[in-house]
């Protein structure tokens, strides 16, 4: 039982992340990175390479470092190649899940040709087991659980008490009156995809020292992030937060005592239920 | 001269709806724009905000012409735009987008000092300053989007129908506000329906009319509010 | 858009038509008779979905599942049920059909983005129960040992130009009932509907009945194709159900030019042979496909199948010019 609950709070504490990159971008500019897997993988490897002693063999901190810089730079390169050019123009939201489609096949594709195929783990940042209300569980896994909290907290802080932050919502929520303030669009559009490319970055790393570091890590949990967003629904991120840790604690439970393998099953009828009662997500607004 | 407006031209694609309109606003002086709907007032304001381009024309910033100058290059001269029934942003609380109000590079240091000025003027916004903007009351709402102006600590403030749809006792506090916004030394442009009202403001009207100034009144004394009254709805019939 | 005069479109036909004749006996190396097999039976999974992403504009990412699941039902029928070949196709029809309808009556409560969503969910749901139910899909490695289909006794033989022409006839058949589609009533409903929703449906169309016929309609000759896909390969297999093959087609929808049907068709054929011209270059060419699919979006929104038209316009501008 106990376990199932880690193991849960672990899987939501990194849908939670990546969803509410998602969630932001969305909320922003009213498209979706379909690359924000991508995103997270590229993350992964960077701290990887920095890190380990196949690569450049800096230690941990400095990989994860490095990966956090190079996931801001990213997440504004890919907006600036891969989103700007078709905002405003008809059917955006849809060229867009191409144009993000084909970043993320570029991504993976060029991670397979630069690391290869072959699986690669990040060191844990602690090791060992601790024991929380007596359970036992790896000190890696308590770790995730208390930072990504700490991390969406500073999301919501950064979004309710900063200049720029509260310029993120503004145009999320009126971009004329926000340009009327002087609130420099494209600057914010960049802004929010480097803070989203940044979360992302923060999961990979996560996933990376828990699991495997693969092209293709970022495929599935970013499929679990779809969920996690209908769930909650999109541009809420009070929403998306809970739907996250639901969603976890959902496929634990359901991969512990019915099977791993029936757990999509038990997701998606959990989602067609909450969308045949509430189709705008459970704390999702009517657009 | 603070603003000074010369021959505009502008439209939305193909439909010109200003053609040529000139007019100034001196320094600390509030002007008031009428005219019917639909005749090129607000078109003016987003004209002036950079929210649409100039076809032809200048308009002069303190002798800086920023015709087809970004919205955000704009608003850091000074010159800000409030606009029309503006919904502001329904899921901000009050503070929230009054502190965003002073995201202008000049104000937003002094944005606590501001925030006072701007609550002695409109204590209402104190009250309700921790509720989401989208739970305000019309006349609240008309406040908290002059209020968010204010807090860019504008040199030029526009304001575009502040009292549109109001009721009659609101509109009346929502005058006496305004009236003490001018009184600050801010120079204003407000657009109104309300002549009465604009007549209280200011010290010089234009009348714009199928996209043109078809009269400007410089001395109040010069015409009685009947006679406008008459042109305005004598021509706008 | 600008349709060329009937008697160019007349020639179009006839010149196709050779062409598609001609295939069989020009096309008759192992691996490049293969390649085309593969990209006509892509032409038709991309033409279709055009049906629902150009012309319907749902975002309906389910619809190469659609093409995955018709080649199970039709191994799963023939291997363990014995049914006959050719009528497991049939089944293979109707039974993607049914569930086309059903994940559009859902999906289709929601709107753009969020069907676009569901739809992948329900594209990661069906390859988690194929991949968990081994004794009845193969799991992982899929269902091997489909029978060859066969016609009056005589077995389609993958090594002669039978699947080549048999893909050929797919395609024309999809093709004329695409275009009988989009220009009848039908047609024009659902594009009313993507353009003014709020004015189609003011109008008396019914917007879920037709998006859910939308669907429905795209999913047919997708089935048909899948079970024929699954026959000529001899397994049904999961990788049909994989991101990148959702990714190529819908990038042959997009690079052809959506709200077309020819467009899709054009670039299936085009970017099969590039992606096989490129497979010297190992995991690269999907790099070099990503940004050719990048920059096609950025310089030529419409597709290569609005280049055509430009290049067409243009050709009449000048004799115009010179008439005049």
């Amino acid at each position: 039982m106990s376990s199932v609950i880690v193991a849960g709070l672990v899987s939501g504490s990194i849908y939670a992340l990546i969803a509410s990159g998602l969630s932001l971008v969305w909320g922003a500019l009213g498209v979706f990175n379909f690359a924000h897997g991508a995103l997270l993988m590229a993350g992964a490897f960077v701290a990887w390479f920095v890190s380990d002693p196949a690569g450049l063999d800096l230690g941990l901190t400095a990989g994860v470092l490095t990966s956090m810089i190079f996931m801001i730079a990213a997440g504004g390169v890919l907006y600036v190649l891969l989103v700007r050019p078709w905002l405003g123009k008809p059917a955006a939201e849809l060229t867009v899940i191409m144009t993000t489609v084909a970043g993320a096949m570029f991504l993976e594709n060029l991670a397979l040709y630069t690391f290869g195929a072959r699986l690669k783990a990040l060191d844990q940042v602690v090791t060992g087991t601790v024991s929380v209300a007596g359970t036992a569980m790896q000190a890696q896994n308590l770790l995730v659980i208390v930072l990504a909290p700490v991390l969406l907290g500073g999301l919501a802080l950064f979004l309710k008490l900063s200049k720029h932050g509260l310029a993120i919502r503004a145009i999320a929520q009126n971009d004329e009156a926000a340009r009327l303030l002087g609130i420099r669009i494209e600057r914010t559009y960049f802004l929010t995809f480097a803070v989203s490319a940044l979360l992302a970055g923060v999961a990979g790393v996560m996933i990376g020292g828990l699991f495997n570091i693969t092209p293709s890590m970022g495929s599935d949990p970013l499929l679990r992030a779809f969920l996690v967003v209908v769930f909650g629904g999109l541009g809420s991120l009070p929403g998306t937060v809970i739907a996250a840790y639901l969603i976890g604690l959902i496929e634990a439970a359901s991969s512990y005592y019915i099977g791993i393998y029936w757990t999509p099953v038990v997701l998606f009828s959990v989602l067609i239920l909450v969308l045949l009662v509430r189709p705008n997500g459970l704390l999702g607004r009517a657009p | 001269m603070q603003l000074e407006v010369e021959s505009l031209r502008t439209g939305y694609g193909r439909i010109e709806v200003l053609h040529g309109v000139s007019l100034f606003v001196n320094a600390g002086e509030a002007v008031g724009l009428f005219g019917p709907n639909g005749h090129g007032k607000t078109t003016l304001l987003r004209a002036i905000s950079g929210l649409l381009p100039a076809a032809q024309g200048t308009i002069r910033f303190d002798g800086r012409n920023i015709a087809n100058g970004s919205a955000d290059a704009i608003v850091e001269a000074g010159i800000i735009h409030v606009a029309q029934a503006s919904a502001l942003f329904p899921r901000m609380t009050v503070f929230e987008a009054l502190t965003l109000g002073a995201y202008r590079k000049a104000a937003w240091p002094h944005r606590k000092a501001t925030l006072e000025k701007v609550f002695a003027i409109f204590p209402r916004l104190a009250e309700r300053r921790s509720q989401n903007c989208r739970t305000l009351s019309g006349g609240e709402r008309q406040m908290a989007a002059i209020g968010v102006g204010l807090m860019a600590m504008p040199r030029l403030l526009m304001l575009d129908e502040p009292t549109l749809g109001l009721a009659p006792k609101i509109r009346q506090e929502l005058a006496r506000q305004i009236g003490l916004v001018a009184q600050t030394g801010t120079s204003l442009v407000v657009v109104d329906q309300d002549v009465d009202l604009l007549l209280g403001l200011c010290e010089r009207l234009y009348l714009i009319e199928n996209g043109m100034v078809a009269l400007e009144i410089n001395d109040r004394s010069e015409l009685q509010h009947q006679d406008i009254v008459q042109r305005y709805f004598g021509t706008a019939a | 858009m600008s349709l060329p005069s009937t008697p160019l479109r007349l020639a179009a036909a006839v010149v196709v038509l050779l062409l598609a004749i001609l295939l069989p006996f020009v096309v008759t190396g192992g691996a490049a008779k293969n390649l085309v097999v593969l990209a006509l039976l892509f032409a038709v999974v991309a033409s279709n979905w055009d049906l629902t992403l150009g012309y319907a504009g749902i975002f309906n990412f389910a619809h190469v599942a659609f093409f995955g699941i018709a080649g199970y039902v039709s191994a799963i029928a023939t291997i363990y049920f014995g049914l006959p070949v050719w009528l497991d196709i049939a089944l293979a029809v109707a039974v993607v059909a049914v569930l086309a309808g059903v994940t559009a009556a859902l999906a289709l409560r929601l709107r753009g983005i969020y069907v676009a969503l569901v739809t992948f969910a329900f594209v990661q749901l069906c390859v988690a129960l194929i991949i968990s139910q081994k004794w009845l899909t193969g799991g992982a490695v899929g269902l091997v040992g489909v029978p060859d289909l066969a016609l009056f006794g005589h077995r389609l033989s993958p090594s002669g130009p039978d699947y080549l022409i048999l893909a050929e006839l797919l395609l024309i058949a999809s093709t004329v009932f695409l275009r009988f589609l989009v220009r009848s009533d039908f047609g024009l409903s659902i594009v009313a509907l993507r353009d003014n929703e709020a004015y189609a449906v003011a109008r008396g169309i019914s917007a879920t009945r037709q998006r859910v016929l939308a669907m429905v309609a795209s999913s047919l000759f997708t089935a048909a194709a899948g079970a024929v896909y699954a026959h000529y390969l001899i397994v049904a297999s999961p990788d049909v159900f994989s991101f990148s093959l959702t990714t190529l087609i819908l990038s042959m929808v997009l690079l052809g030019g959506g709200a077309t049907i020819y467009g899709p068709i054009m670039a299936a054929i085009a970017l099969t042979v590039v992606t096989e011209q490129l497979a010297g270059f190992g995991v690269v060419r999907f790099m070099i496909i990503a940004v050719l699919i990048v920059l096609t979006l950025r310089f030529l929104p419409g597709g290569l199948w609005s280049l055509g038209e430009r290049l067409t316009v243009l050709r009449r501008n000048s004799k115009q010019g010179i008439g005049a």
